[in-house]
């Protein structure tokens, strides 16, 4: 009996070891990827043809897949106002909160513009309407990584140390289109103190275009904040690969220690979507 | 040179005597043949047999074919079987490559003096010639099928494939292949002459302006300064193989001297649109445009040998670009001056080309088009009969058209006017059909009716996609490639960017921005050009509108720009087609344009599609020759049709 008992004990035990449903609660960190604002046109909205006196409307599916929350404008460019034209071109968009545990797909919303009676251009049968239609908005990433302080100059002296220098760690993204793509670590002896210094790699790795300087705030180790070489890189020296950022610090030299490297990003942010629709002309 | 005759004669006469030859040639005729054939005897053959040494391997069969032993033994198919190959190998043509050379200057010359249209059935004639010319005795019959084949395809078919030339064309290449072998069908050797054919006759140009391709314009320019027969001639010279060796090595230098002084000249700019059904008269056509648009000017090595000439060793690039600008804008000096004065400041390089290219509309495609046909094969009457004739109207935009005809019979220096007609079409497409009768009996003898047919209200519009995008740098890119299909940098080439309409007769194109060529404009003010193109084979008898709709509101034009504004739309009040009735193409307006805030700092990029609209009078006129008899003579019935 009591060889019974230790059985299901025993069974019990390794069913909670077994799979997670899909009720279980993961770890999923939000904060990966290099999306942003993706724009979804709406099928049917409008059809592809449609014939010349009758309106139509545009509508698009407005979504932050990315891990930060944002606000920006929404709007369309490209559709001629004599022959499609449109009540209002441009909306702001509302303030769109990014993926996380509790809203792991992001915000949404469905952005409409209202075409009014169409024309098709004398002596055409038909006109093909192309139009663009544009996200423009704030975004941000965070970078958030351990880091090994090891002011030790010795190998025997590193490899007693509680932790290992990564020389250069690299990251595939944030939850943003802009990513820090790559950390150099380099320390070097200065006296007493040694000098720590970060070389951030950051790349445009959305599918859309930095539309303003790229700000870098709040560089930290731990607590203490860095010094950078530059506080913003623009998106011309972002295309010519200039986008390298060194921060640094001088610290009184001690044993080795773990600390956590945290720098934000900010930019505005700009996210395409083309689409085409003809008007026919009624014979 | 008949191989076969008829009377026999002794064996003795045949060219061998030992066989028992079955004579087909008499004695004389024999040992003539025997002597043209003998490469080492024959004076004409001693030329022929170092040509020879590179003829293709019928050369052998030939031998074989002309051995009346073996004709003797063979069977008929095997004996008609490559007749024509072994004929032409055997025949020869000395120094052929030679003759191509000369036969190709004397067109080259004949092209840029003028003396020979470039466009027109001469020109092509000679081509043909020399197509022939090359395939039968440069490369010695191979491609000759071949060449037969393009000849008859580019000449009367049109492009994409039409399965229609099958019916001549798998009879052409059996029987051609049977009597000159395999090779003259094949034959890979043809290809650069076919190419310089299919360039000849229009078909390039054709082709080029149909599906609106993008051609460098250097390459633009070799392409058509180059005298292509006589670099073919060359490559196939080999000095070595002359007894001349001097003679064959001074020609070389000079045909390398043609090449080398003809690239030697101004780019040219690329070329306009075309009709979309091609035919042999539409190639010739788009060659016509071509060469207009481009504008070549005096050949660049003669502009080098008149400066030479003159002396003007110091600044002879100079002298030379001069003569050819001035010759580029001569047709323009007699209509035009402004137009003139500007063409010899683009020709020399001292301002911006500022030419309107236009496009085919892809939803105007079909052409408002009228031509003239006779009713019926009948080319003799009597001289009380009329004679029926269809006008073929095609009104793709359903446009309410009013026609005119009239019928004027012409014999020496009298004229006898026929009836007027009148019609109406708003149809898609209409044949109407009418006769030309004459108020009095028509003289006997050979004349011809002149019919004229006049269209009033012909409209034709033009469509030019412009944005407005102020100072917004970062949009022009977005703008650029999605809507103009290429880079920012790119952008003035983008066939997206020119005027587009439907291939009319006439055409009022126009380009605006700055440079007027690129679609995007940003806070510069741009400038306007608009040209009136006719493109078709009749006269532009008078213009009642011409407009461009272009939000004029929003633009104030320059003090010599001769637009005004009527609402939304800029018209030319002083603007004629008197005098210029012929003319392919001429001015229609040149203007600063100067933008109001609106469109120079728009909040989001402005896209505008401006129409230009050209309402006018156009004729077309046609000749038919006739004889025309008394009553009393019969007219012979027209010949049964055998089937």
């Amino acid at each position: 009996m009591k060889n019974l008992i230790s059985l299901l004990v025993l069974i019990l035990l390794l069913s909670a070891c077994g799979q997670n449903t899909a009720n279980d609660p993961i770890d999923v960190n939000y904060k990966s990827g290099t999306e942003g604002i993706e724009i979804q046109l709406v099928q049917n909205h409008p059809p592809s043809r449609i014939f010349e006196g009758s309106s139509f409307t545009i509508a698009a599916q407005v979504s932050n897949k990315g891990a930060y929350d944002t606000f920006g404008r929404f709007a369309i460019i490209g559709l001629d106002q004599t022959y499609t034209p449109i009540r209002e071109q441009e909306f702001e968009m509302p303030p769109l909160k990014g993926r996380s545990e509790s809203n792991t797909l992001g915000d949404f919303y469905v952005q409409e513009f209202f075409g009014e009676q169409t024309n098709v251009p004398p002596g055409a049968k038909e006109y093909r309407a192309k139009y663009l239609l544009l996200a423009i908005y704030e975004y941000m990433s965070i970078l958030n990584a351990d880091v090994c302080i090891n002011p030790a100059l010795l190998d025997i002296e590193r490899e007693q140390s509680s932790c290992t220098v990564q020389a250069k760690q690299h990251f595939s993204g944030q939850g943003a289109p802009v990513a820090f793509t790559q950390v150099e670590e380099v320390i070097t002896p200065s006296g007493e103190d040694v000098r720590i210094e970060f070389v951030f790699t950051i790349e445009n790795r959305g599918r859309g275009n930095v539309f303003s300087p790229i700000r870098i705030d709040d560089v930290r180790l731990g607590t203490k904040p860095l010094t950078c070489n530059k506080r913003e890189i623009t998106e011309e020296e972002l295309k010519q690969k200039r986008n390298i950022v060194v921060c640094s610090r001088t610290e009184p030299r001690q044993g080795a220690y773990t600390s956590a490297l945290s720098a934000t990003l900010q930019y505005t942010y700009k996210t395409t979507a083309p689409g085409e629709f003809v008007v026919q002309r009624i014979r | 040179m008949a191989y076969t005759a008829s009377k026999p004669e002794p064996a003795k006469a045949t060219p061998e005597p030992a066989a028992p030859a079955k004579p087909v040639v008499s004695g004389g005729e024999a040992g003539r043949l025997k002597n043209f054939f003998d490469v080492r005897r024959s004076p004409i053959a001693k030329g022929a047999a170092n040509v020879a040494a590179w003829s293709w391997e019928n050369r052998g069969k030939a031998k074989d074919f002309l051995d009346p032993r073996r004709s003797e033994t063979v069977g008929l198919g095997r004996r008609i079987f490559g007749i024509g190959a072994s004929y032409i190998s055997s025949f020869g043509f000395p120094r052929a490559e030679m003759v191509l050379v000369l036969l190709g200057m004397g067109k080259f010359f004949l092209d840029i003096f003028g003396v020979v249209d470039k466009t027109g059935y001469p020109s092509i004639i000679l081509s043909t010639i020399l197509l022939g010319f090359f395939s039968l005795f440069v490369i010695r019959g191979e491609g000759f099928t071949l060449a037969i084949g393009v000849v008859i395809y580019l000449n009367r078919y049109s492009f994409p494939f039409n399965p229609e030339f099958l019916r001549i064309g798998i009879p052409l290449f059996f029987i051609g292949g049977f009597l000159f072998g395999i090779k003259s069908i094949l034959g890979p050797r043809l290809l650069p002459a076919a190419l310089i054919y299919f360039y000849d006759i229009g078909a390039y140009d054709f082709l080029i302006s149909s599906f609106g391709l993008t051609v460098p314009e250097t390459m633009t320019y070799y392409i058509r300064v180059m005298p292509w027969w006589i670099i073919l001639g060359l490559a196939y010279i080999d000095a070595e193989q002359y007894t001349h060796r001097a003679g064959a090595i001074f020609m070389k230098a000079v045909g390398v001297g043609i090449i080398f002084l003809t690239v030697m000249g101004n780019v040219i700019p690329s070329i306009g649109y075309a009709e979309q059904i091609p035919s042999l008269t539409q190639f010739q056509q788009a060659r016509a445009q071509a060469e207009q648009q481009a504008r070549t000017g005096m050949n660049p090595f003669l502009a080098y040998s008149g400066c030479l000439i003159e002396g003007r060793y110091q600044d002879i690039e100079k002298c030379t670009q001069l003569k050819i600008a001035e010759s580029k804008c001569k047709e323009l000096e007699k209509t035009d001056l402004e137009a003139h004065e500007e063409c010899l400041a683009v020709a020399r390089g001292e301002k911006q080309d500022a030419r309107v290219i236009g496009t085919i509309d892809e939803a105007q495609r079909e052409p408002t088009s009228f031509t003239i046909t006779k009713g019926d094969k009948l080319d003799k009457i009597n001289n009380d009969d009329a004679v029926p004739f269809v006008l073929d109207v095609k009104n793709p935009r359903k446009i309410q058209l009013e026609f005119d005809v009239t019928c004027t019979y012409e014999a020496g220096n009298q004229k006898i006017d026929g009836l007027p007609i009148h019609t109406s079409v708003v149809e898609e497409s209409r044949a109407f059909a009418f006769n030309c009768r004459a108020s009095q009996p028509l003289p006997s003898g050979q004349g011809k009716w002149v019919v004229k047919a006049t269209v009033y209200g012909l409209t034709t519009t033009v469509g030019l996609h412009r944005f407005f995008a102020g100072d917004q740098k970062q949009l022009v890119e977005d703008v650029a490639q999605n809507f103009f299909g290429t880079s920012y940098a790119q952008v003035i080439t983008s066939a997206a960017a020119q005027p587009r309409g439907p291939p009319d007769p006439v055409r009022l194109d126009f380009i605006v921005g700055q440079p007027p060529q690129n679609p995007i404009i940003e806070t510069i003010d741009p400038q306007l050009i608009a040209t009136v193109k006719n493109s078709g084979s009749g006269e532009l008898l008078r213009v009642s509108r011409a407009d461009i709709a272009m939000d004029a509101q929003h633009f104030t034009p320059g003090p010599e720009c001769k637009l005004q504004q009527q609402g939304n739309f800029f018209v030319n009040p002083e603007f004629t087609a008197l005098g210029k009735e012929k003319l392919q193409e001429f001015r229609f307006a040149l203007c600063d344009l100067m933008m109001d805030d609106e469109y120079r700092f728009p909040k989001l990029p402005v896209h505008r599609y401006f129409i230009s609209t050209i309402i006018y009078d156009y004729r077309i006129t046609k000749e038919f020759l006739i004889n025309v008899y008394q009553p009393t003579e019969p007219v012979a019935p027209p010949p049964t049709v055998r089937p």
